[in-house]
């Protein structure tokens, strides 16, 4: 199950607990290995971010393929995490290390948790390196759905060696990637990372060899100007990926995307996302199974129209309409799908919502489920971060983008 | 990069006044009994508020809002019964005022926000004209935002001085120095000051399109409008649905700006009179011990004593003035410093903060200072 953890429930609720301290504890027992703590050492201040996301919903599904309906309470995308961060000698660089957790999909036991990010990060003011487990740079941004797996098919780049399994497959990775930020909203980053391979390397080391190199070059508009600027982010990347098939020895997939705000107002702002994806794959593939659904060529689109309100300028209603398309070249099968949500803030960190979904992947054979499905999630969502110990400005910050920048 | 070191505020390091006069963006009414414009010479000053880098020990650098940019604001030094001309413009994203604390002048030159004047924004020139009174040590701030914005070092020294100085008829004194404290937690004006610009810019946007309401602003026009707001579902900033209280928790305690080592020094020529004026512009208590001297403790916010007091430790109140005479009579170099000695450390690492010492002109001892970083 490579980086699928089953746990108990006790133990979950042991690793969630521990995960709070992790930041803190992680440094001392590195060192505790070698040596005791010299009590004459730098005490060095650690910034420390914890973060949880509570993300459940009361599903009913309705598919037109001959299944029952069926109701389910979903906790999927509920995610925990840690990050601390400390000052290096040199006065501008910073270092750090971050853990998260997450009920990875809809059909997962309770208990079944996921690390999805374990990595250590340098940032400076023009680079930002990180080595480890996390978020794989084949997204340009999130899409305005419940949960970041419900267009995943089109949203991101598929994970060809994916069994189909999880789609957390296509999210996460370990990954070694180089950001250059040659200013402040500019970037371009370098990326190598192991695709999660149990289909055509089931052996562990081949699993989690380096399988995919790539770049991404985008605009990113800073937090603080995000809802009164035209352009959020703009962004495109090539991935190029090993496939060692007698017939073939690379793919290629490349991406592109643009957020904009078509209202830039702080209390009734529209914006528009356009994402479109190419992934060669294997182009004389014939789709059979699901992972050949991963590996097909295949082209994709998705985008978004949304809606937010802000009374006073704090959250108070948000609504979105996302359309999505794929293509499998060699077949010629369409799939698509339409989301409609809404989401009304309780508090600022608090929402309720509904949500709508119809999917639809005629022709595809049965056993990839049914091929046309509607479903209605009835959404409770929780987000709650906080900073201790606070000491550093972000890299992108308005004082640090605007004012010259510090640490 | 940050603004330059403080030049030590003596008598001769005063902001010059302006040849000219500005064009006000934004009139405001000439004060009662002020002379009509060129009918006198008004003494005019310009202040410019900007956002800067101020480095407050080598290597520590933080975002402050300073005039004219510096930190501490340029010292303007008049004579008593002038009429003063003060132009000034905000240059930086988020809302000021200037008040001119301890000065006698009309209300709407005073420079409480939505009290005597609006705010000033973004762009515009606000003229503060007045006469100057009382005599004696006073200071000016912004009064707008004043908790995160006297801690961003938006505050100066203003020195009305009379011709027959009733302090230097008794004390003669030559030299004249202004220290004015202050502290900081520069983590949270940092965080402070990225929300508020980016909140004015969020706002920006509404006011551009006429869309601002005064709720939005979180602006009333009295309480019992707020109380009625609150019932039909208004939200205030202070609920804890919308912040996450804390108190700025100061870390550096700075004189004229710097915190020791890199504090100035008080250069004295011994059997002379100097005069230190104190200026508490900051929001914690400050108790200057001074050793190897008595001083003569001769003025409270502005106003002389009825007597000089003798002592060796000075006790400086938030938003209080103090001035002190010091005979030089015995040579060597002696240490002043905040005797809360939680106000002497630099990020929590002793020695530090408000701490200076007296240097003798012309003294050579056996020992001389030297600079430690870590007791």
């Amino acid at each position: 199950m490579g980086r699928i953890l089953r746990l108990s429930r006790w133990t979950s609720k042991a690793f969630a607990g521990a995960l709070v301290v992790g930041g803190v504890a992680f440094s001392h027992s590195a060192r505790a290995q070698e040596e005791p703590p010299d009590p004459a050492a730098p005490t060095p201040a650690v910034q420390l971010d914890v973060g949880l996301r509570a993300v459940t919903s009361v599903n009913g599904t309705t598919s037109y393929g001959g299944s029952k309906p069926l109701g389910r309470i979903d906790f999927s995308d509920t995610y925990a995490y840690a990050r601390g961060r400390t000052p290096l000698f040199s006065p501008n660089d910073r270092a750090g290390a971050l853990l998260a957790i997450t009920f990875p999909d809809e059909y997962y036991e309770p208990g079944t948790l996921l690390v999805a990010e374990a990595n250590a990060f340098y940032e400076s003011k023009w680079l930002t390196v990180r080595v480890g487990r996390g978020r794989n740079r084949s997204l340009i941004f999130p899409l305005p759905t419940l949960r970041d797996d419900d267009l995943i098919r089109w949203s991101d780049v598929q994970n060809p060696f994916s069994s189909g399994k999880s789609t957390a497959d296509h999210q996460f990775v370990n990954t070694a990637d180089v950001t250059i930020w040659p200013t402040p909203r500019l970037f371009a980053d370098v990326h190598v990372e192991n695709l999660p391979n149990f289909i055509l390397r089931p052996d562990a080391l081949g699993a989690f060899a380096i399988n995919s190199y790539g770049t991404t070059v985008g605009y990113r508009q800073i937090p603080a100007l995000a809802r009164t600027s035209i352009v959020r982010k703009i962004g495109m990347g090539v991935n190029v990926y090993r496939l060692d098939l007698p017939s073939q020895d690379f793919g290629f997939d490349a991406l592109a995307g643009a957020w904009m705000n078509l209202v830039p107002d702080p209390v009734h702002g529209v914006d528009w996302r356009l994402q479109a994806i190419y992934n060669r794959g294997t182009p004389s593939l014939i789709l059979q199974t699901v992972n050949d659904t991963f590996r097909a060529e295949q082209a994709s689109i998705v985008s978004s129209l949304g809606y937010s309100y802000r009374r006073e300028m704090l959250p108070t209603f948000r609504a979105n309409l996302v359309g999505a398309y794929k293509r499998y070249v060699r077949d010629g099968i369409d799939q698509y799908s339409i989301v409609a949500n809404g989401f009304y803030a309780l508090g600022a960190t608090t929402e309720i919502g509904v949500q709508y979904q119809f999917r639809s992947r005629p022709r595809i054979p049965e056993s990839f489920g049914d091929s046309v499905a509607s479903s209605i999630k009835l959404a409770f969502v929780i987000a709650l971060d906080t900073t201790t110990n606070r000491i550093f400005d972000e890299r992108d910050s308005l004082l640090n983008t605007e004012s010259g920048y510090l640490p | 990069m940050g603004s330059m070191p403080m030049p030590l505020a003596r008598s001769g390091d005063s902001m010059p006044a302006t040849k000219a006069g500005m064009v006000m963006a934004h009139p405001a009414p000439l004060p009662r009994g002020a002379p009509p414009v060129g009918s006198v010479l008004y003494k005019k000053f310009s202040l410019e508020l900007k956002v800067v880098q101020h480095e407050i020990l080598p290597g520590y650098v933080v975002h402050m809002m300073a005039y004219n940019g510096q930190v501490p604001a340029p010292t303007i030094r008049v004579n008593e019964g002038d009429w003063v001309w003060v132009d000034f413009t905000n240059a930086s994203d988020e809302m000021h005022t200037i008040h001119w604390h301890g000065l006698i002048l009309d209300y709407r030159h005073d420079g409480v926000p939505y009290v005597t004047q609006d705010p000033i924004m973004r762009g515009q020139t606000y003229s503060y004209v007045f006469q100057a009174k009382p005599y004696g040590t006073h200071f000016y701030h912004c009064h707008f935002g004043t908790s995160l914005h006297m801690q961003a070092g938006m505050y100066g020294a203003f020195i009305v001085e009379r011709a027959a100085d009733p302090i230097r008829e008794k004390f003669p004194y030559t030299q004249d120095y202004v220290y004015v404290l202050s502290s900081i937690d520069p983590i949270s004006v940092q965080e402070q000051m990225n929300a508020m610009f980016a909140r004015m810019r969020q706002r920006d946007v509404l006011m551009k399109r006429g869309a601002l309401d005064l709720r939005t602003q979180n602006r009333f026009a009295d309480l019992k409008a707020l109380v009625k707001a609150v019932a039909k579902g208004y939200v205030p900033p202070y609920l804890r649905s919308r912040t996450s209280p804390r108190l700025p928790e100061p870390t550096f305690f700075l004189m004229n700006g710097r915190a020791a080592p890199a504090t100035e020094p008080i250069r004295v020529k011994e059997g002379e009179w100097t005069r230190i004026r104190f200026i508490n512009a900051g929001n914690v208590w400050h108790s200057l011990h001074m050793h190897g001297h008595d001083f003569q403790h001769v003025c409270s916010d502005g106003s002389p004593l009825p007597a000089p007091v003798r002592g060796n430790t000075l006790i400086l109140a938030p938003g209080k003035t103090e001035d002190i005479v010091l005979l030089a009579d015995n040579p060597g170099f002696w240490a002043v410093h905040d005797h809360d000695v939680t106000r002497t450390v630099n990020n929590g690492v002793y020695p530090g903060g408000a701490v200076t010492h007296i240097e003798y002109e012309g003294f050579n001892g056996t020992y001389t200072p030297s600079i430690s970083l870590d007791e």
